[in-house]
């Protein structure tokens, strides 16, 4: 047996450096026109527009993934905060600061009373403040986590809560005052009570009937009738003083025409309560409201002047309203203590 | 110039490169080109290598930065160079395929015989193109070819050995 042409050919296809072996050598030849010579094909691009792009993507791709972990952490921090800001111990005492400058606690069972001079500042648990005016009265009843109730007697407050619907409620000689997520002023007296609503929206609910009062409009609640029906604050002169006596004595024409003369589009939403609290004059109240607002479907005033209430529902939800169950997330400057003022 | 893919330490040419050095990348062309290029040959025709080749290494530029192990360029490049004839051929599969050719400068019968080679080649069996295209044609050693594939010395010796027995048989060379 002859091994050494296999050993040369071994050999050689393993190291090029070694003794040739003339058939490896000969389909090396015949490859030869088809090897690559890098320095004769040199990269096509210049190398520094290559390094720049590829440097402008890779910062585009880190400030993305900066912007990705930024949005996270913030989502993770903004979640904690929102855990934190709306949990509450069960009975612990709320701070209270005088205009003496004197630091005080509310706990429950104890009654915070100022005198005619007399102004405090009430820290509701985590979700919001009270400012307390003069000659008022006022029991924390009960603060847990999202459920906060006091009873107020007499005096005027203005609270500014930033948390879900009925966190907060006052109950009043007059009937409950709760909030939605919002800033109001609320006035007692032994007779009465009237909210003043500055965002957000507020229920007032007592034996004879509920009431929603909007952002920008106030409304009362007398002992042993109903609460009324909202009124936005920029009236035109006249028509707050027409709805209050429609309220009155809904048989007389005379305050159904003043409403009538001097309702805007945004007194519609007025209108339309008066309308589902079975006006005698709902039909001319809905033909009015139709003019200033035109209802979703055509048809449905007169569905609701013959007591569909679901036109009327269909109606008043198309108005340009916040929806008050999910009002209160947007009106998230009432959670920033720097937007808060106290009463004039 | 070094252009011996196994010969030397590249990776500080690599390092250099991922810090934005374009001579480095320059010098790693050099090196690894005639590697890429026999890995392309091995699958392609020969019209597009060059090209391919090209655009092998402008892609890696814009990867180089995530290669996280330098001293394992060699096998990165060779995979990039094989997805990218993958993916070649995926494109260029409904088109007619172009016949083997050769550099403009060879003569009509040269030309004929390198790609005839090139050719019987392509047809070996998957395991012995790469080998053989970066012993015969990019004049790689075995020690090379086992560091830039990551086939065993062992692996390498035996694909030489196979595959250019039958290569020389294919192309009626005698021993």
């Amino acid at each position: 047996m002859n091994h050494q042409p296999d050993d040369r050919l071994d050999a050689y296809l393993w190291d090029p450096a070694a003794p040739p072996d003339d058939s490896v050598v000969e389909i090396e030849q015949r490859l030869m026109p088809a090897r690559f010579d890098p320095v004769a094909h040199p990269l096509p691009v210049d190398p520094a527009r290559i390094d720049r792009s590829f440097v402008r993507r890779r910062a585009l791709r880190s400030r993305w993934l900066q912007l990705a972990s930024a949005a996270a952490l913030l989502s993770v921090a903004a979640t904690g905060f929102g855990v934190w800001r709306w949990t509450w111990p069960d009975g612990r005492e709320w701070n209270v600061r005088t205009s003496a400058g004197s630091h005080d606690a509310l706990r429950v069972g104890a009654t915070l009373q100022t005198a005619a001079a007399d102004a405090a500042l009430v820290e509701i648990a985590r979700i919001g403040t009270m400012h307390v005016g003069g000659n008022t009265t006022l029991t924390l009843r009960s603060t847990t986590s999202n459920r906060h109730r006091l009873v107020m007697d007499e005096g005027t407050v203005r609270v500014r809560v930033w948390a879900p619907p009925f966190s907060v409620a006052f109950r009043t000689p007059a009937g409950e005052v709760a909030d939605l997520g919002c800033e109001f002023d609320l006035t007692v007296t032994a007779a009465s009570s009237r909210v003043q609503v500055r965002s957000g929206w507020v229920q007032l609910e007592n034996t004879f009937g509920e009431m929603l009062v909007p952002a920008g409009a106030s409304s009362m609640m007398m002992t042993g009738i109903r609460p009324s029906v909202p009124v936005y604050d920029d009236a035109r002169a006249g028509f707050l003083d027409a709805v209050r006596a429609h309220e009155r004595a809904p048989e007389e024409m005379e305050p159904v025409n003043r409403m009538i003369a001097l309702a805007r589009a945004r007194d519609v939403y007025t209108l339309l309560q008066l309308v589902q609290r079975r006006s005698p004059a709902a039909a001319q109240l809905l033909r009015r409201a139709a003019q200033l607002f035109p209802p979703p479907q055509e048809g449905d005033a007169d569905r609701a002047a013959s007591g569909d209430w679901r036109a009327l529902d269909r109606w008043r939800m198309a108005l340009p309203l916040p929806s008050p169950k999910k009002a209160w997330l947007w009106n998230w400057r009432d959670g920033l203590p720097w937007f808060s003022k106290p009463p004039r | 110039m070094n252009t011996s893919p196994a010969a030397g330490d590249h990776v500080e040419l690599v390092l250099a490169a991922q810090g934005g050095d374009r001579e480095a990348y320059g010098q790693l062309y050099c090196r690894f080109a005639r590697a890429v290029h026999a890995v392309l040959l091995a699958r392609l025709p020969r019209a597009h290598v060059d090209d391919l080749v090209q655009d092998v290494f402008l892609h890696a530029m814009t990867k180089l930065r995530e290669l996280r192990e330098p001293s394992a360029f060699g096998g990165w490049i060779c995979t990039l160079a094989r997805r990218r004839a993958a993916d070649h051929y995926r494109r260029s599969a409904s088109e007619v395929p172009m016949p083997e050719t050769v550099a403009h400068e060879a003569s009509p019968e040269v030309a004929a015989e390198a790609a005839a080679a090139i050719a019987a080649i392509q047809e070996l069996p998957e395991a012995y193109r790469e080998t053989l295209a970066m012993r015969l044609i990019a004049g790689m050693s075995g020690p090379e070819i086992a560091t830039i594939t990551g086939l065993t010395p062992d692996s390498v010796r035996v694909n030489l050995h196979r595959g250019f027995r039958l290569l020389r048989e294919r192309l009626g060379v005698t021993s």
